[in-house]
């Protein structure tokens, strides 16, 4: 596994009433390209504890395989993930939001698609992560 | 994955929280204890599940806040029999699309779910020990 891209975690600072995307997401980001094989993708993301993996094109997200498309779309399907690759069972086309981007407008889209791993980008650049966890540590917080 | 019961693989280690607890509240002892998910108990039984996506589905709707109760956002948690094999498992999370299921009133989740498959599947796939990524072309 070689596309991890980035390490710094970000949020926990800063706690407000109001905050950005840019407060909460984290830099830390497992990115794959689509011929890797399911099986090596599950292992970077529970080696890592993350909700998924970014998968790539040249560099730019195209999709993304969490944990529950692991689960539902290839082992409950009878597959092992060996003869499976991330471009087979991707979820496309990928949710995106930039740094700036409200953090409560980002949780209304995981809400509204029930999807709960977004990319985020600055200047339309991939720069990392953001979860349902990265959103919810916040909150304690943001809320009191 | 036909032969090996799920219940070797579950834990009795969660974050426990009642229907009466402030959500918010519930919401720090699992990040406390790093889970994406508490265990509603009553009377030393697990009866709910309260998932973290659902606490941040709910501030995406502007319905969260200090006063909501674990009740408002807890569901019933599925159970499981106890002989219950891993592939029961996949197929009923995947059926019912839940990612922790109750067996013999432990925890089994999807990500204590793959790490077990991945280190038995470690221990029988050789074709898997024996691979290795291809080699970027020049």
């Amino acid at each position: 596994m070689t596309d991890t891209a980035g390490s710094t975690e970000k949020g926990r600072a800063r706690p407000r009433r109001e905050a950005v995307v840019g407060d909460a997401y984290s830099e830390a980001f497992l990115a794959v390209p689509r011929r890797r094989r399911i099986v090596e993708v599950a292992k970077g993301i529970m080696d890592e504890g993350l909700a998924g993996a970014i998968v790539t094109e040249a560099g730019r997200p195209v999709g993304v395989v969490t944990r529950e498309t692991v689960v539902k779309d290839v082992l409950a399907k009878g597959y092992t993930g060996m003869e499976v690759t991330a471009g087979d069972v991707l979820r496309a086309p990928i949710l995106t939001v930039d740094v700036d981007t409200d953090l409560q407008e980002a949780a209304r889209l995981m809400t509204r698609t029930r999807i709960r791993y977004l990319a985020v980008t600055r200047e339309e650049k991939l720069v990392g992560s953001l979860s349902d966890y990265h959103i919810a540590r916040l909150l304690p917080d943001l809320l009191k | 994955m036909k032969g090996i019961r799920a219940v070797d693989f579950t834990t009795a280690e969660y974050p426990r929280v009642g229907y009466d607890e402030a959500a918010l509240a519930a919401l720090s002892k699992m990040l406390g204890e790093e889970r994406d998910y508490a265990m509603v108990v009553e009377q030393g039984d697990i009866v709910g599940v309260l998932e973290r996506k659902e606490l941040v589905f709910l501030y995406g709707r502007g319905e969260l806040d200090g006063s909501t109760l674990v009740s408002r956002v807890a569901r019933d948690l599925p159970w499981i029999d106890s002989d219950a094999t891993f592939d029961d498992v996949v197929r009923f999370m995947a059926e019912h699309d839940v990612f922790q299921v109750c067996i013999d009133n432990r925890v089994l989740d999807d990500l204590m779910l793959l790490r077990a498959i991945w280190s038995e599947r470690l221990a029988v796939a050789r074709e898997f020990r024996e691979y290795e990524e291809p080699k970027e072309k020049a």
